[in-house]
């Protein structure tokens, strides 16, 4: 008995494993009803996402901020008197005012420039089994939306659509490993290839190996054909490294985004540029360093009695 | 009999896959992140007959490539788990009843999503997809590892109470 048993789970094995790799050939070469499968998912699940994303909004990042309180011991004092007043209302109050802040910065770098938007919610954050970096967004092809265009945040560039239906598209974060993105040095107009790795900083490949990039140079988007998938000009990241081996044929640096990939709530699809290129107009200001107030302590010798 | 079996199995994964990306993908975990759904299937296959565990896992992942959010071929998802659901079915024969060992079943769990993700990736590199860096990889699959682990005794007396009351009294 136990033989037949065996054959017969080696041969379901067999059938099922050839299932799948019939199924990897045929969406490998572009079959439609493959492809449609995952939009109709997409589509189904939208509505659904947007309602709970509103629902799990307030705890969505409550692991990722616990994860950044041991940094300033002034900084938990001040959240721990904040979390005494805070009560489920005021929690609600405080995303939207999250929210209305992102958005506000969105419309000031949109308006500088000149990029015509389509402002969404992030509805879902990508899934954990695919070790890729996506979003979904609120808003689709109903809103103007098409594949292949730029979204951005307050801060500067988030990444590009991927995928949309009627009324949702995924986003592919710039934080991808298969994300490329043409970019110049704001200022000396060295170019290069910026690219995600996973993680939360990102890899800079320099076009030439004579030019050189220095810590905190700022990176724009050097623009694509038409502007997509990417608009010149918009702000990517900031140098923070810069490896000056010698024997490389190209040279490297790691970069910080600007903006924070993890805890976006409001992006915005830039659907048209209605100005040209910006050029280094949209490089943000460097922030200021705040004086630090020290107190020097003299200690003066008291003359002693006997003296 | 055996499509009432496929049936209930197909259900349950759908409920499943619609609760990880409506619910469980909103959710930011610490270190890295958690899929329910990984975490629960491997729970089923172990629980299964060498056979339904195979089919267990060709439906489970046929749902997991459904996702809107992943961007592999469709169909590898699909593999990956069948091939998973062969090894747990064959390997764990040799540990005996694992239902009254929760303990050996959370840590079958735990290795097994863990070497589900793995072999992922593998496949993913054979396929000629962009590959993500190697620590980020594997704080995803630490982070995936430690939240299975630690939330194991919620989930796997409900999956194994389900299993037992739908599942058991038959077979194929």
């Amino acid at each position: 008995m136990a033989p037949r048993g065996n054959s017969r789970t080696r041969l379901l094995l067999v059938i099922l494993l050839v299932t799948a790799l019939f199924l990897i050939t045929l969406d490998l070469r572009g079959v439609s009803l493959i492809t449609s499968t995952r939009t109709a998912t997409q589509t189904i699940f939208a509505p659904i996402q947007g309602f709970t994303s509103r629902l799990f909004s307030p705890i969505g990042n409550f692991f990722s901020d616990v994860s950044h309180l041991g940094r300033s011991g002034n900084e938990i004092e001040t959240l721990k008197r904040e979390n005494q007043s805070l009560n489920e209302k005021l929690v609600l109050q405080e995303d939207l005012k999250g929210k209305l802040t992102q958005l506000n910065a969105i419309l000031k770098l949109a308006g500088e420039a000149q990029y015509k938007i389509v402002t969404a919610q992030v509805i879902a954050r990508g899934s954990t089994t695919s070790f890729g970096q996506t979003i979904t967004i609120d808003a689709g092809s109903s809103s103007g939306i098409t594949r292949d265009m730029t979204v951005m945040s307050g801060t500067g560039l988030v990444g590009a659509v991927k995928s949309v239906t009627s009324n949702s598209a995924v986003v592919l974060l710039m934080s991808d490993p298969s994300f490329r993105i043409g970019v110049r040095v704001a200022g000396s107009q060295v170019m290069g290839i910026l690219s995600g790795t996973g993680s939360r900083s990102f890899e800079l490949e320099l076009l030439d190996a004579t030019e050189t990039v220095k810590i905190g140079d700022v990176l724009l988007a050097r623009g694509s054909d038409g502007g997509r998938p990417f608009v010149p000009g918009i702000p990517v990241g900031l140098v923070t490294y810069v490896d000056n081996s010698s024997g490389q044929l190209t040279k490297h640096a790691r970069v910080d985004s600007y903006t924070k990939l993890t805890a976006i709530g409001i992006v915005s699809v830039v659907l048209a540029q209605t100005g040209g290129d910006p050029k280094d107009a949209l490089v943000p200001p460097k922030p200021r360093a705040t004086p630090i107030p020290t107190v020097t302590i003299t200690v003066t010798p008291t003359p002693s009695p006997s003296a | 009999m055996f499509t009432s079996r496929i049936f209930i199995t197909a259900g349950f994964f759908a409920s499943l896959f619609f609760i990880q990306e409506i619910i469980f993908n909103q959710i930011h975990f610490l270190i890295g992140g958690f899929s329910i759904y990984l975490a629960i299937v491997i729970t089923w296959i172990a629980m299964e007959s060498r056979n339904g565990a195979l089919i267990s896992g060709f439906i489970a992942g046929f749902f997991l490539d459904l996702s809107p959010n992943i961007f592999s071929p469709f169909g590898q998802w699909a593999l990956v788990l069948t091939v998973m659901a062969y090894l747990v079915s064959v390997n764990r024969e040799g540990l005996g009843d694992l239902v009254s060992r929760p303990l050996t079943l959370s840590l079958v769990v735990g290795v097994g999503v863990t070497i589900t993700l793995v072999t992922y990736l593998i496949t993913s590199a054979i396929l000629g997809e962009q590959l993500i860096s190697f620590f980020p990889a594997l704080q995803e699959l630490t982070g995936n590892l430690i939240w299975t682990l630690i939330l194991a005794p919620l989930y796997l007396p409900i999956v194994g109470k389900f299993h037992q009351f739908t599942l058991s009294s038959r077979d194929i």
